[in-house]
């Protein structure tokens, strides 16, 4: 099973949340998994995600909080662990 | 959720947003070159030169302001960009701004031929940026309370432009129009609640929980007061003996918005001074004026003389100085976010990047926060009995300074990105 780096930007300005995020996808491994929480819906990030080449896929929870996953390419997790580590949004 | 549909390439290019910023503070000065010569148009709501005035304030500077922070606010909260077309943008903004000119020509010199112009090239600009902002508002899913608000805001801007039209029309053509002052006042009403109070509403869901970590601001601003203050303001305009009751309940609603977005600044996270917040708590305090003058008048106080004061305290309290406040943020945020772009294939070039700090820095941001109270603080000295001559041509001088800072502030924000742009 893939390491899991976990952090949580919710009481960050931006664009410090966009810039942490970017530096740690940038230096994923394949064996590594990211999950970041987040206060809101990192729209701008995305196409950065995109044309960085990570996988990434995120949820977003009643309370407004939104959780991403991000993987190296071609090292995604199952589905099963996605679901697991989306399901909280602590 | 897959993220999907939002793409670089879907969001425009900075020089679009700039393009509007920066054209922006020349219509401001225009107004405060206005107020110099004549100050006593600050009493007057009927001058040709307070009309004038006005419309550069709300329409050269407002309005360019707001259309250019739209092209890149909409794609970066609802995942929409306004348009694919990569001229439609520049087309908006030159009928905009021969509009506004021919518009504030037209009232200073009376010539049908100016409002003639105006009346055809703010239509245009009008429903080309509505046909775009619409479609995109329309596509937005699912459906934030940000995004249910802009839609209202939408409506408000058409309402404000309708009528804005009809009166238009009466200076061009007064032997086929006939005058309704109602409408004027219907005018008033639909561009300064129905628009500019209604956008703000809908950006700031967003934006001050975004940029300020505070608490999210209530649902019933969305959910209640935005669809009730449109309703409130079809129905003054559409039912004359509702009107008084109308209008106390859009002062009410407007008021209670304010105070739960003071009341959300206040418990934001970071207690360090910020001068987008306090501008924007400068702004609120200044709805929240606007709201009691609104409601002592449509309680039947007689405010005729403080006419002028509450264009004041909603023109230049309000309005200027949320814009510069969202300034000061949105425009090195968006330099930022171009910028992490274009180095994203070049480590050493992010490493280079410069801090967004710096894209527009704090004493800048506290300069212009100076020269915003400066201003106010003579606008309002002007209204002490035999003071206008003099302070109101001094807050002429200091609006003035306000905005050719602002524009400066921003060309060198551009110089900035251009010079943090790594070479090809």
């Amino acid at each position: 099973m893939s390491e899991l780096i976990e952090f949580d930007v919710s009481e960050l300005e931006p664009p410090e949340p966009l810039i942490q995020i970017i530096a740690a996808a940038r230096t994923l491994s394949a064996h590594q998994l990211l999950r970041v929480v987040h206060r809101r819906d990192p729209l701008p990030l995305y196409p950065l995600l995109d044309e960085l080449g990570v996988g990434h896929e995120r949820r977003l929870h009643p309370s407004g909080a939104v959780v991403l996953l991000i993987w190296a390419p071609s090292a995604a997790p199952s589905r099963t662990r996605i679901e697991d580590l989306l399901a909280d949004a602590h | 959720m897959r993220t999907d549909g939002l793409s670089f390439d879907r969001i425009p290019p900075l020089a679009t947003p700039l393009g509007y910023f920066l054209l922006a503070p020349l219509f401001g000065l225009l107004a405060a070159l206005i107020l110099v010569a004549q100050p006593a148009m600050l009493e007057q709501r009927w001058l040709g030169a307070s009309l004038a005035a006005t419309h550069l304030l709300a329409l050269g500077f407002g309005a360019q302001i707001m259309l250019g922070a739209l092209y890149q606010v909409m794609p970066v909260v609802t995942g929409q960009p306004l348009s694919q077309h990569a001229r439609l943008p520049r087309l908006i903004q030159l009928l905009l701004a021969t509009g506004t000119l021919a518009l504030a020509t037209g009232f200073m010199t009376a010539a049908p031929v100016a409002f003639s112009l105006a009346a055809i090239a703010l239509p245009l600009a009008l429903l080309l940026f509505v046909g775009c902002w619409g479609t995109a508002l329309w596509r937005v899913h699912p459906l934030g309370e940000s995004a249910r608000v802009l839609r209202l805001a939408a409506v408000g801007l058409i309402g404000a432009g309708g009528l804005g039209l009809h009166q238009a029309l009466y200076h061009a053509y007064p032997s086929l129009i006939g005058y309704a002052g109602e409408l004027t006042d219907a005018h008033l009403l639909w561009a300064s609640l129905g628009w500019v109070v209604m956008l703000v509403m809908g950006v700031s869901l967003q934006v001050i929980p975004m940029f300020h970590v505070t608490p999210a601001l209530p649902r019933w601003i969305a959910q209640f007061a935005a669809p009730a203050l449109l309703a409130m303001l079809f129905i003054a305009t559409l039912w004359p003996p509702s009107r008084a009751v109308a209008l106390l309940l859009s002062a009410l609603l407007t008021g209670a918005y304010a105070i739960a977005a003071l009341n959300a600044l206040a418990a934001r996270k970071r207690k360090r001074i910020d001068y987008t917040v306090r501008l924007w708590q400068l702004a609120l305090c200044h709805l929240l004026m606007t709201a009691l003058a609104l409601g002592a008048s449509a309680a039947g106080i007689q405010l005729t003389s403080l006419a002028g004061p509450v264009g004041v305290v909603f023109g230049i309290g309000f309005m200027l100085s949320v814009m510069l406040g969202m300034l000061q943020k949105i425009v090195p945020f968006l330099i930022y976010l171009h910028l992490q772009r274009a180095c994203l294939g070049d480590p050493m070039a992010m490493m280079a990047l410069p801090n967004m700090q710096d894209l527009l820095p704090t004493q800048t941001q506290r300069r212009q926060w100076q020269l915003q109270l400066l201003t106010l603080l003579l606008l309002y000295l002007s209204y002490v009995p035999g003071m206008i001559e003099l302070t109101g041509r001094l807050a002429g001088v200091a609006a003035a300074a306000n905005f050719i800072y602002l524009g400066r502030a921003l060309w060198r924000a551009r110089q900035r990105f251009y010079a943090a742009l790594p070479t090809a």
